[in-house]
């Protein structure tokens, strides 16, 4: 991954109001994201994985510029744009776009398809009648595999996955280069996620589109994924190529993360070990000091306590944030300095 | 909406009206209504205001007493009561419709900026509705009377400005869920500007709610406008509403009947008519709700068939 990144994120922190400040008392707020960094190659898909409340959704909003960003710096196709504001915002959205999680909810009930999937066509102007976009909105549909009569119902009459096929092509007439998806599949049946996550895949093929898949479902994101971040308590914690972090996993938060994942073969299953760090989840408005996962790590240290552990290189490519497991290039660096 | 469904023909509406026989109905006892308001001059048999003392209380036209001259009677100034409730007819309508609309305008306005807005701007204005709640209406409406002097368009505008806030809570409710919704958040990030975002997306939605709302109001402001002119603030004679009449033929009631009930049938079919009329309107801006209408009709249709 050499290319110039398509998005690059540097620092990012968010911090969401908890209770807005009254006449005599100071508004308090929660660091829902502190210090994220990722960068994205053109046609690149980048897995966010991380249990609930533990920032990925924020990430991905933030990327998105819905909501505000309190410290940090959010570069796409190489401009800041931590900071537009107005008719310029609204042209960036169309390169970056959204695939929600919950396809009932996420297409307006009192629109066809047809004018769901114009509108963002409409609203950019890019279309000048409404022949030639009835004529975008066929070409569309087909590609996300819907039939060319879906045009002209509403969306009430299609299943979940013909629902975010609707939603997909809704995100693609804009040609964006970075597509977030917000766990695009988990309000889906299994037996419909494979088509979706395929379609998505096909689509990348085609058009080269990054993506920011934001899942917590582990196999999926094996399956889609270029690279793997693995975010916990508001931090990111490993980022590494996908099969690195699935055979090598560095830090001990992914090493519980994934030992959690059944595997289908009985045997294979049995002689797992199962990885499980007591304690409780993180709360994340008042967090551990130093290393976040540190309360329930089994290799904790005192410096754990008290330093937060930077994300640094322990392989080629695979980076970490822990003190204690240094990968063999950690090793070789400290032998540098 | 228009957005929705571009090229509807009437005809197709009027047809799908049809199935729908007490909608239908409804619709046409509403027309029937204003055209008689508008052409109360025409069809009116007496001046409203004549009065005839050796004719007062006569009975409708199928009791012993009564007679063809006054088919519903005459009331205690020997008034005819059929006259009466067609130009009662006029006042009641302006007032009862110009009252609703322009409440619902201004509540709708407020709401939908404290909902899309949120946070101070919300607090604000809520609070601003919440104190005009808490202010007694009628007070407000005897001081501006008071200034104002009584009329009917005092009235209105006075009954305006002390129902708005009722709107004002609904829209801004609606609003506020609604913003939060995936569509309207989808329809954001694709670039959609607020002004359409509020009416394409959030706007229809309120269309059920304000439409319920607008018809419980309806019958509240024909109701206050009788109190109103039942005080002396209101409509003045010779002018008269059907609120006014209901009022005042209530110290007759055991001796003329007539007095109160045909002014407060008159209300009632028209509520009832709008009422049915607007359910039929609320389930077809649903698309949704719509298809099953059009389901359930066509199933009924082939049972009936099938039994045939």
């Amino acid at each position: 991954m050499t290319r110039d990144p398509a998005l690059s994120v540097d620092g990012l922190s968010v911090d969401y109001p908890l209770s807005s400040g009254g006449l005599f008392r100071r508004a308090r707020s929660v660091t829902a994201v502190s210090d994220v960094s990722l960068q994205i190659a053109p046609g690149e898909t980048l897995g966010l994985v991380g249990e609930s409340g533990s920032g990925k959704t924020t990430v991905g909003r933030a990327i998105l510029r819905r909501v505000p960003a309190s410290a940090g710096r959010i570069s796409f196709e190489g401009k800041d744009i931590t900071h537009l504001r107005g008719d310029a915002l609204r042209k960036l959205r169309a390169r970056m776009q959204l695939i929600l999680q919950d396809p009932y909810t996420s297409l307006n009930p009192r629109m066809t398809v047809a004018d769901i999937v114009a509108e963002p066509l409409l609203v950019h102007g890019l279309v000048a009648s409404r022949a030639e976009a009835a004529r975008e909105v066929r070409g569309l549909l087909d590609r996300v595999g819907m039939p060319a009569d879906a045009a002209d119902r509403y969306p009430h009459s299609f299943s979940g996955g013909q629902r975010q096929r609707i939603g997909i092509a809704r995100a693609l007439a804009l040609k964006p280069s970075l597509i977030v998806a917000d766990e695009p599949v988990s309000a889906l049946d299994v037996s419909v996620r494979a088509q979706v996550v395929n379609l998505m895949q096909d689509l990348q093929r085609e058009l080269g589109i990054a993506f920011l898949f934001i899942a917590h479902d582990l196999a999926i994101v094996r399956h889609i994924s270029h690279r793997v971040a693995i975010m916990y308590a508001g931090r990111i914690v490993e980022v590494a190529p996908r099969e690195a972090i699935y055979e090598r996993p560095v830090h001990p938060y992914t090493e519980a993360l994934l030992s959690a994942v059944p595997v289908a073969d009985p045997p294979v299953q049995r002689a797992r070990r199962r990885i499980i760090h007591p304690g409780e989840a993180v709360d994340i408005a008042d967090p551990p000091s130093g290393c976040r996962f540190h309360p329930r790590c089994p290799i904790a240290t005192e410096r754990c306590r008290d330093e937060v552990p930077p994300l640094e290189p322990k392989a080629e490519g695979h980076m970490a944030a822990c003190w204690n497991r240094g990968g063999v290039m950690g090793l070789r660096m400290k032998v540098h300095s | 909406m228009t957005q929705a469904r571009p090229h509807r023909p009437l005809r197709a509406l009027l047809a799908e009206l049809w199935q729908d026989k007490p909608a239908a109905l409804g619709l046409a006892v509403i027309l029937a209504i204003v055209a008689m308001a508008i052409l109360a001059p025409l069809v009116a048999p007496y001046d409203p205001a004549d009065q005839s003392i050796l004719s007062r209380l006569t009975p409708p036209v199928w009791n012993d007493r009564g007679s063809w001259e006054h088919i519903l009677g005459t009331d205690n100034l020997g008034r005819d009561v059929f006259s009466r409730l067609i130009w009662g007819a006029r006042t009641t309508l302006t007032i009862g419709g110009l009252t609703c609309l322009i409440a619902a305008g201004i509540g709708t306005v407020v709401g939908l900026w404290a909902g899309f807005m949120g946070g101070r701007t919300d607090s604000v204005l809520m609070r601003l509705v919440d104190i005009q709640v808490s202010f007694p209406g009628i007070l407000l409406i005897l001081l501006v009377v008071g200034v104002l002097g009584p009329g009917m368009w005092t009235l209105i505008i006075v009954l305006s400005v002390t129902n708005w806030m009722v709107y004002a809570r609904l829209v801004r409710s609606v609003v506020s869920s609604t913003r939060q919704t995936p569509y309207v958040e989808a329809a954001e990030v694709i670039g959609c500007r607020p002004s359409r975002v509020i009416f394409v997306h959030i706007l229809p939605n309120l269309v059920s709610p304000l439409l319920t709302l607008l018809i419980l109001e309806f019958t509240n402001i024909v109701l206050a406008e009788a109190a109103v002119s039942f005080l002396g603030f209101g409509v003045q004679p010779p002018d008269t509403s059907w609120g006014l009449d209901v009022a005042s033929g209530r110290d007759y009631l055991f001796i003329a009947w007539w007095l109160v009930t045909f002014p407060g049938l008159a209300i009632v079919a028209t509520v009832l008519s709008i009422n049915l009329f607007a359910n039929w309107l609320r389930v077809t801006t649903d698309p949704e709700e719509r298809e099953k209408r059009h389901a359930r009709t066509v199933a009924a249709r082939r049972r009936r068939r099938g039994t045939a």
